[in-house]
């Protein structure tokens, strides 16, 4: 997928806006600086514990501004529904769409519905796209970890795709795990108030936190050294990943967020973080250093160390 | 994690590896029989923990791996015939074989699904009922038993729309074969508890008795294989070669009976190719005359053209243990896991992947390009 998109999709683009491939674009706009994004949802199952597609949808694209420093604003909402969806789940979901948008203090102010007929979607897709104000000092981007930096997770990782995982039914595994999908704008407003030095903010969606890490170290080229001991992992995280065999650094999270932070103002982020909501459980994870540039490495908590790359295809339990 | 964090007590690993260095043994070479030891090593990093005389090198093990061209490409001129589901375990789809993968063939628009056991295949099967299916049967002991007991399952309900290749291989032939070559050279080997909890530890008795070797049966937690590495190191300093259980919580010398039997009932041993072998005598796995029914080949009759390696590949020395991943002229630059040429590099668990991702190796590379 990174590869399609670096080598197939943006090229015939290609313009500064869209090259620094962050979660959203900032566009100076007459003296605002505008992060404006859009996100398309195709989630199997529709309903999961802890949300549905509805929520994600909103809080995916609230989630992308807030990671460009941004106050979201307004969002727009295209649904595309395969003909026979039952008008209830549709009832349900927009409900859903209106909850979140209202915790997260976005409106939705245009949208467009299409049905498709049946097999041509499978029940519902959404596609969101946000606009939001960004403040003039604020500069948060993929491009500034910089040496020393040190690494914040927001809380527990993997919750969201170890939830749908479990409610697949090809898998057949069973847990009590609830996808952590949530808001995270005024988490970041509160960051941004106590300190004006968080250099990058990243949600790990989809490729979780290694496919984050990776990106930020591709960059901003600097190498970044993660403790295996200080990641905060919920034990039926830990147990589902260990029984499928995958990685939960690879598992996709929908409510927590990544931050590279100066090391001097780490403290008091974190203090900041733990106060809130959607914080509780933030740890300082790792650090960023100058060599090897590009690389991600995990010291392990046995006191080995190796590498973690950029996930390859999809993770698949194993077989031996 | 209860019965899994014990096993990864740093303190206790520490331990293990200062105990290792204490061992007088200098430039010892052991092979890990299997994809799941070097997977979990590699996990913990073990590498860069042990004294550098003691060197792990990777062995056939991995049963995606040793699993040749040729049993893709037949799967992938199954799934061309009408009215076919050809079903697999999702570890093997992205495994090429003489021109492409099972994922490329899905891609184009083959119905090839990822499963997560025989079983889901057999039930596919019955709610198909105008379809065939057929189940891409390959693994070792650890998923042959399975296997075994749904078709007999298929057997009992009558199900006659469902099918398995002959791909499943018998663990210990690889090392017999690997041996009897003569070509690897190491001093002891580590064998992986999950199959031998199946085959029972009598099973690796030749490789002390023929060959002399020291043979280790680990868990895969930290502390399993560190200790089993230090077992290893101890019989060759007594110069004793045995097979012993390190996995003594669930391997015993005889194995699982009633899954031995089960796998003989169903299936005979037969001949079988085996990427980086050639054909193995006694190493496969078929469907006994009772159940010939089920067997793929009996109604798909495929014609296949020569298989076909990747030229310049090294994966068939890097699997038999001859050469290393670095020895190969693609390896980290026309061949990573993202671009992946062998059968060793497409694997989480192959040897190549493993390589790619260990932070000493990588070393090396940064050093030499």
């Amino acid at each position: 997928m990174h590869e399609l998109i670096e080598n197939l999709i943006v090229p015939p683009f290609k313009n500064p806006i869209l090259e620094v491939l962050d979660d959203a674009a900032v566009i100076d706009l007459g003296g605002t600086k505008i992060a404006y994004t859009t996100d398309s949802y195709v989630v199997d199952p529709i309903f999961f514990k802890g949300g549905d597609i509805g929520k994600l949808a909103v809080n995916g694209t609230v989630n992308d501004i807030a990671m460009c420093g941004g106050t979201p604003l307004y969002l727009t909402a295209s649904l595309i529904i395969e003909e026979g969806f039952p008008i209830s789940d549709l009832n349900r979901i927009i409900l859903s769409m209106k909850n979140a948008a209202e915790e997260a203090g976005v409106e939705v102010v245009a949208g467009d519905t299409k049905v498709v007929n049946a097999h041509s979607a499978d029940k519902i897709f959404i596609n969101t796209s946000g606009i939001g104000v960004v403040p003039k000092e604020v500069s948060i981007s993929g491009l500034n970890a910089k040496p020393r930096d040190k690494v914040v997770v927001s809380g527990y990782i993997g919750d969201h795709g170890i939830s749908i995982m479990s409610q697949r039914e090809d898998l057949g595994f069973e847990t009590n795990v609830s996808s952590d999908c949530a808001p995270l704008n005024d988490l970041v407003a509160h960051m941004l108030k106590t300190s004006n030095k968080i250099h990058v903010l990243r949600d790990p969606t989809r490729g979780g936190v290694a496919t984050v890490l990776n990106e930020i170290a591709l960059r901003s080229k600097v190498g970044i050294i993660i403790e295996e001991e200080k990641i905060p992992i919920r034990e039926g995280v830990r147990v589902a990943c260990e029984i499928l065999g995958i990685d939960p650094l690879y598992v996709a999270n929908e409510g927590k967020l990544v931050a590279v932070v100066a090391p001097e103002d780490a403290p008091q982020i974190l203090e900041c973080m733990r106060k809130h909501k959607y914080g509780g459980n933030a740890e300082v994870i790792g650090s960023v250093v100058k060599e090897p540039a590009s690389t991600v490495i995990l010291n392990t908590s046995v006191g080995g160390k190796r590498i973690i790359d950029m996930l390859v295809g999809e993770q698949l339990p194993r077989i031996c | 994690m209860k019965y899994v964090d014990e096993f990864r007590n740093p303190g206790l690993a520490k331990g293990l590896v200062k105990k290792v260095a204490e061992l007088p043994r200098r430039n010892v070479r052991v092979m890990m029989g299997g994809g799941m030891i070097a997977h979990a090593a590699a996990e913990a990093g073990l590498e860069d923990m042990l004294h550098k005389e003691v060197t792990l090198i990777l062995g056939p093990g991995c049963p995606r791996c040793v699993t040749p061209a040729s049993a893709i490409d037949n799967a992938i001129a199954i799934s061309e015939f009408p009215k076919t589901i050809v079903t697999i375990h999702g570890g093997m789809t992205m495994i090429p074989g003489s021109s492409k993968s099972l994922e490329a063939k899905k891609a184009e628009g083959g119905d090839i699904r990822a499963v997560y056991s025989c079983t889901e295949a057999l039930n596919i099967a019955i709610k198909n009922p105008e379809k065939n299916v057929i189940f891409v049967a390959v693994g070792y002991e650890t998923t042959s038993p399975t296997v075994a007991s749904t078709i007999i399952e298929a057997q009992r309900k009558g199900v006659e729309n469902f099918y398995i290749t002959r791909g499943h291989i018998i663990f210990t032939s690889i090392f017999r074969a690997l041996l009897e070559g003569g070509e690897a050279r190491f001093n002891g080997l580590l064998m992986p508890g999950p199959v031998s909890t199946i085959i029972g530890s009598k099973a690796y008795d030749f490789i002390p008795e023929k060959y002399k070797l020291p043979c280790v049966i680990t868990g895969l937690e930290t502390c399993d294989i560190l200790q089993s590495i230090y077992m290893l190191l101890k019989q060759m300093e007594e110069d004793k070669p045995r097979v012993e259980i390190q996995y003594s919580r669930c391997v015993n010398e005889e194995g699982n009976l009633a899954a031995k039997k089960i796998l003989n009932e169903v299936f005979e041993v037969c001949d079988s190719p085996l990427r980086g072998f050639g054909v193995v005598p006694k190493s496969g796995l078929k469907l006994r005359k009772k159940y010939e029914q089920f067997d793929a080949e009996k109604v798909y009759n495929v014609q296949l053209e020569e298989t076909k390696e990747s030229k310049g590949c090294i994966c068939g020395e890097v699997i038999r243990g001859v050469m290393t991943s670095s020895d190969c002229p693609f390896f980290g630059k026309a061949c990573t896991p993202r671009r992946p040429i062998g059968p060793c590099m497409v694997d989480p668990h192959g040897a190549c992947s493993l390589n790619y991702r260990s932070s000493s190796v990588r070393g090396l590379l940064r050093r030499f390009t």
